[in-house]
């Protein structure tokens, strides 16, 4: 992992009332452990750029996981890194402890990938995960759709396109968020459905959920089918405090 | 100063020379050559026909003036989808090539659309972006990209102080503004835009807009002086700032018959516009 900026960690408990999310939660929380933002499978720069621009302003310091371990991207093109060849999980092994995952815009359509996400969720971590969808080939979407199934349980509908060029307007299709703290987020053109069972809707898109909030094993995994990262970077107010309010609720836990 | 027109306003069905032979009868120093927007100049034109271009041009006895494009209408620099916004950049790079090859030193480009599903702020990190990508490129090919102020089409940079603020934004000297004075319709003052903008204006383009149309299905662009432009403050705002550069004709075909007599009339007042008899 290549450490990218080394800003205060505000991951401190500080006594602060555990959050209602992880009530039932039987192990202690811990207040150390990395945040590893996951550069290799987007495949949306502006998406990482966003919550890379958000945890810098706030001062906090995480980990981005490179594909390649290279230099950054320049700013606003798509991954290159999104076909190549993914790191071994034996690379992407640390011994550190993984207490926040952020995949934006993911592409997830590698088995390693996302088994190594699903241990990394299960020892404790929590994953908040951008559906990339909108921007893989139906093939590569195939391959993520099964993925998502068969390692957390959730189904991953086809990405509608929520724009219409013909027809009357009928209003912009804001994502409404419940969780951590209700926001109302502009879309990104796109959106994907999702269902998962004993699996709590967090956001929903004029009525359907595109944002879904599971536990696995010792952590939680937050699931989006439209991505909060390009709004992140366009410096929107409401991404950016629904990304705050997410940012205490999963590093306290 | 010096006159040019579009060579997309060549009537249809005529043949490139036919075209540029009005032009040079008309009294016009140059052409602006629009690539993708006229059957001789496409994204697939190679560099030898580019080059067959400028020989045309050049043995019409005229220059090219600058490159424009209408591309970027479908392929906005500011799309969300990142392949289209590449498509943009590939456009713009193009532009650049040709520009070097023709012999200009300006190319035209519709920076971004700000549209009701893509906001604002988008539009304006992805162009700022994109420009600071695009100007180096620019720099080594001794050509500057000229943002076009397409203000109630693209509903950006709506003010001379907010594309003032872009362009620092940038922070790229070879990128300033390809001013329309007829694009500012009732949102402003071309000559206003002249003063604060002056040393970063690359190009400019003429029309004339009727600030009572425009707002139901009439085009609001009209001929010179039949609209609502001050063609006396712009001009004095010209002199103001020492603008020396190309005048270009860009307007709607709106003769209905004899539509070479379109160039001459716009000529004629160019001409009136250049030497302040107005």
């Amino acid at each position: 992992m290549t450490c990218v900026s080394a800003g205060s960690c505000a991951c401190g408990l500080g006594g602060a009332a555990r959050p209602a999310l992880f009530e039932h939660r039987e192990v202690a929380p811990r207040a150390t452990g990395t945040v590893v933002l996951l550069r290799y499978s987007c495949a949306l720069a502006e998406s990482l750029y966003g919550y890379q621009m958000a945890l810098l302003a706030a001062g906090k310091r995480f980990d981005a996981l490179t594909h390649d371990f290279s230099a950054e991207d320049s700013a606003f093109t798509p991954s290159p890194g999104r076909l190549r060849r993914p790191p071994s999980p034996r690379r992407l092994r640390t011994s550190t402890f993984t207490s926040l995952i952020i995949a934006p815009v993911a592409s997830l359509t590698d088995f390693d990938q996302v088994r190594w996400l699903r241990e990394r969720i299960e020892q404790g971590a929590t994953a908040l995960v951008e559906s990339g969808a909108a921007y893989l080939t139906p093939a590569e979407f195939q391959v993520q759709k099964s993925l998502m199934g068969s390692e957390f349980g959730i189904t991953v509908m086809n990405p509608v396109k929520l724009w219409k060029r013909d027809g009357p307007f009928d209003g912009v299709p804001y994502v409404d968020f419940t969780w951590p703290s209700p926001a109302r987020i502009r879309d990104f053109s796109h959106a994907v459905s999702l269902a998962a069972d004993d699996a709590e809707t967090i956001a929903t898109q004029r009525g359907k959920v595109v944002g879904i909030k599971r536990r696995l094993g010792n952590g939680a995994l937050i699931f989006l089918g439209s991505p909060v990262g390009p709004h992140l970077l366009t410096g929107d107010p409401e991404a950016r405090r629904w990304f705050e309010s997410f940012w205490e609720r999963a590093i306290r836990s | 100063m010096k006159k040019s027109i579009g060579d997309n306003e060549i009537p249809q069905g005529w043949t490139f020379e036919r075209g540029l032979e009005l032009i040079k009868k008309a009294g016009y120093d140059g052409v602006e050559l629009w690539l993708g927007d006229v059957p001789w100049f496409q994204m697939d034109t190679t560099d030898a026909q580019v080059s067959a271009l400028r020989r045309k041009v050049e043995n019409a006895g005229l220059v090219v003036s600058n490159v424009s494009t209408g591309l970027h209408w479908r392929h906005p620099l500011s799309a969300r989808d990142p392949k289209l916004r590449q498509e943009g950049i590939r456009i713009v790079e193009r532009q650049i090539e040709a520009s070097h090859i023709l012999g200009t030193d300006a190319i035209l480009v519709v920076a971004g659309l700000v549209t009701e599903e893509v906001p604002y702020n988008e539009v304006y990190r992805r162009c700022v972006a994109a420009m600071q990508e695009l100007a180096p490129k620019a720099e080594r090919a001794g050509t500057r990209i000229g943002c076009e102020n397409c203000n109630s089409e693209q509903k950006f940079l709506l003010s001379p102080r907010e594309f003032l603020q872009f362009l620092k934004d940038v922070n790229e000297p070879s990128v300033g503004l390809h001013l329309d004075v007829g694009n500012i319709h009732d949102t402003g003052f071309a000559e206003q835009w002249v003063e604060i903008l002056g040393p970063q204006i690359t190009r400019i383009h003429v029309k004339d807009s009727m600030k009572k149309r425009g707002h139901c299905c009439d085009s609001v662009y009209t001929n010179l002086f039949l609209g609502d432009n001050n063609w006396p403050a712009i001009r004095a705002a010209l002199t103001k700032v020492g603008y020396d550069g190309w005048l270009v004709a860009e307007m709607e075909r709106r003769y209905s018959c004899a539509p070479d007599q379109q160039f001459y009339d716009t000529a004629a007042a160019i001409d009136r516009v250049i030497s302040g008899r107005l």
